[in-house]
């Protein structure tokens, strides 16, 4: 009979909401899953011998954790005394604010993923497993303690049960593990769009920086075409990834261009209205170039034109690493 | 024995799992990551059949003319293959799994606690949003944490620190209204004496 008060190891991955939470919990022999709910906690095993598969796949999650609330609300508070506060303090707080706001997007979108478990007769959501790197610790504590338990599965199941030779099961510990077999060929790092896609991002980067302290609403307006330019290649590239026509590396190139974009635009928008409506409420005029603005223009230029090294360094060693295919040859 | 995609539900196709690190799904497109283990390939089990009892060999309680293959660790009834419940490595029959006798031992098939710290914790102090209520509350929560005492906590967490925190919190309040009624009535007296004395 199993102890009355079995000792349990708490596992990768955490959700704390307001009235509800999740979490889970290695026992001696099953994974306990927990779900609160108000003042109650239900709990579901999983024992380690029913185990048939966990599956992880990556799509947006929207979190906010009570503590990440509690802050966010302390910190949007401190807000409503933004008029007693010098400009550059006003304007840090709104580039902080936007910030944050962009990197918990960011995270959500690009780090969100779903985990279930699979049993003969059941097949559940693990809801405390909603980020990539949370679901990648989890399957390296739990996989072993499976395959401890049960062996392990050939490298080749999935094939030989296309061959109806059924799959060659390893019952000690020390065989290949499923995720350790031979990756397909990847997707190629280069296609012609995200050419034109790191092209693009030098190209603004330098306009941008030769023209940053211009007045003339000429370069002004060439800035704001390339960038449009610049984030159309990014959704174009980002569409190419998820055909999977590219590879991950031009994606997540694509992914910080667009974030950096955005935040630029939010920040360069506040600190505008900010610094001329304090000239405007001080008696003096509008300006129509400020030096943060230029600031931060300067810094975004600098970066992208960091990101169009990147991603002509990912170009180019595609260029001449990729594997010719059947076509070619 | 297909293996669904953890995002839409459909089976992901084989020669994605043969071929990918990450199994791309034909439905939803998600580039799933997969760790399938053997009991995924074991062949479903069917139930053990009851065999016949022949003449003088023991026999199932509820069923008398099938073999008896153990007896009931709670009540000692003998039960056949059918009747014969595993239940955390020892076997009961079917009456006593029904009327869950040991439940109290079987911390292991309990699907769900009540959180009595918590709400200890939680009563008092959000109480302090509308204070005054706390007179109620205040010493509420300290009788409930000494009625809740050795209830049992959730089954992950060990330690009774919440209760302690809310015997704290709910004495303070108490001590802090009792002072509250001394002092109103100090005040009150002191204000009638200076009020006799003034009349005189």
């Amino acid at each position: 009979m199993a102890p009355a008060e079995e000792k349990y190891r708490r596992l990768p991955g955490r959700r704390r909401g307001v009235i509800s939470g999740a979490s889970l919990w290695m026992g001696q022999d099953h994974i306990l899953m927990v779900k609160t709910a108000w003042f109650r906690e239900e709990y579901k095993r999983f024992y380690l011998r029913d185990i048939q598969a966990i599956v992880v796949a990556p799509g947006a999650r929207f979190y906010i954790s009570i503590p990440v609330l509690v802050l966010a609300l302390a910190w949007l508070f401190s807000g409503f005394f933004m008029a007693f506060w010098p400009t550059s303090v006003a304007i840090g707080w709104i580039a902080g604010t936007t910030a944050m706001l962009a990197a918990w997007l960011g995270v959500s979108i690009a780090a969100g993923c779903r985990c279930r478990l699979y049993t003969a007769v059941s097949k559940d959501e693990l809801p405390s497993v909603f980020r990539t790197w949370t679901a990648r610790r989890f399957l390296r504590q739990v996989q072993p303690l499976i395959e401890q338990v049960q062996g392990t599965v050939d490298a080749g199941w999935a094939e030989a049960e296309r061959t109806s030779a059924g799959p060659l099961l390893h019952q000690g510990p020390g065989a290949m593990a499923p995720m350790e077999r031979q990756p397909r060929s990847a997707a190629p790092s280069r296609t012609l769009a995200s050419d034109l896609f790191a092209l693009t991002l030098v190209v603004t980067s330098a306009v941008g920086l030769a023209t940053v302290g211009s007045a003339d609403i000429f370069w002004n307006r060439v800035n704001t075409a390339l960038t449009i330019v610049q984030l159309a290649g990014a959704v174009v590239v980002l569409v190419q990834y998820s055909r999977g026509n590219i590879g991950k590396a031009m994606q997540r190139v694509a992914v910080v261009s667009m974030l950096l974009t955005g935040v630029t635009f939010y920040v360069q928008t506040f600190t505008f209205a900010i610094i001329n409506g304090a000239r405007i409420g001080s008696g003096l005029g509008p300006m129509a170039q400020v030096r943060p603005y230029v600031m931060v223009h300067q810094v975004t230029y600098g970066l992208n034109m960091l990101l169009g090294l990147i991603s002509a360094v990912i170009t180019l060693r595609g260029a001449y690493s990729d594997e010719p295919d059947i076509i070619k040859d | 024995m297909p293996v669904p995609c953890a995002r839409c539900d459909s089976p992901l196709p084989l020669w994605e799992l043969a071929s990918a690190s990450a199994a791309v799904c034909t439905s939803c497109g998600s580039r799933n990551t997969v760790r399938v283990f053997p009991s995924l390939f074991a062949a479903p089990t069917t139930p053990a059949l009851p065999e016949s009892a022949l003449d003088g060999e023991a026999a199932c309680f509820d069923h008398p003319s099938k073999r008896a293959v153990a007896a009931c660790h709670q009540c000692g009834r003998f039960v056949c293959q059918l009747c014969s419940v595993e239940f955390g490595g020892q076997v009961w029959c079917p009456a006593c799994v029904a009327a869950g006798k040991g439940s109290g031992k079987a911390v292991y098939l309990e699907p769900s606690r009540m959180l009595f710290d918590s709400i200890a914790l939680t009563v008092p102090l959000a109480s302090l949003i509308f204070w005054p209520i706390t007179i109620i509350t205040g010493p509420g929560t300290v009788v409930f944490s000494a009625m809740t005492w050795k209830r049992p906590l959730s089954l992950v967490r060990k330690s009774r620190w919440r209760f302690m925190v809310a015997i704290l919190i709910g004495l303070a309040e108490t001590i802090g209204w009792l002072w509250l009624v001394i002092y109103s009535w100090e005040q009150f007296r002191m204000g009638a004496g200076m009020g006799t004395n003034g009349s005189r």
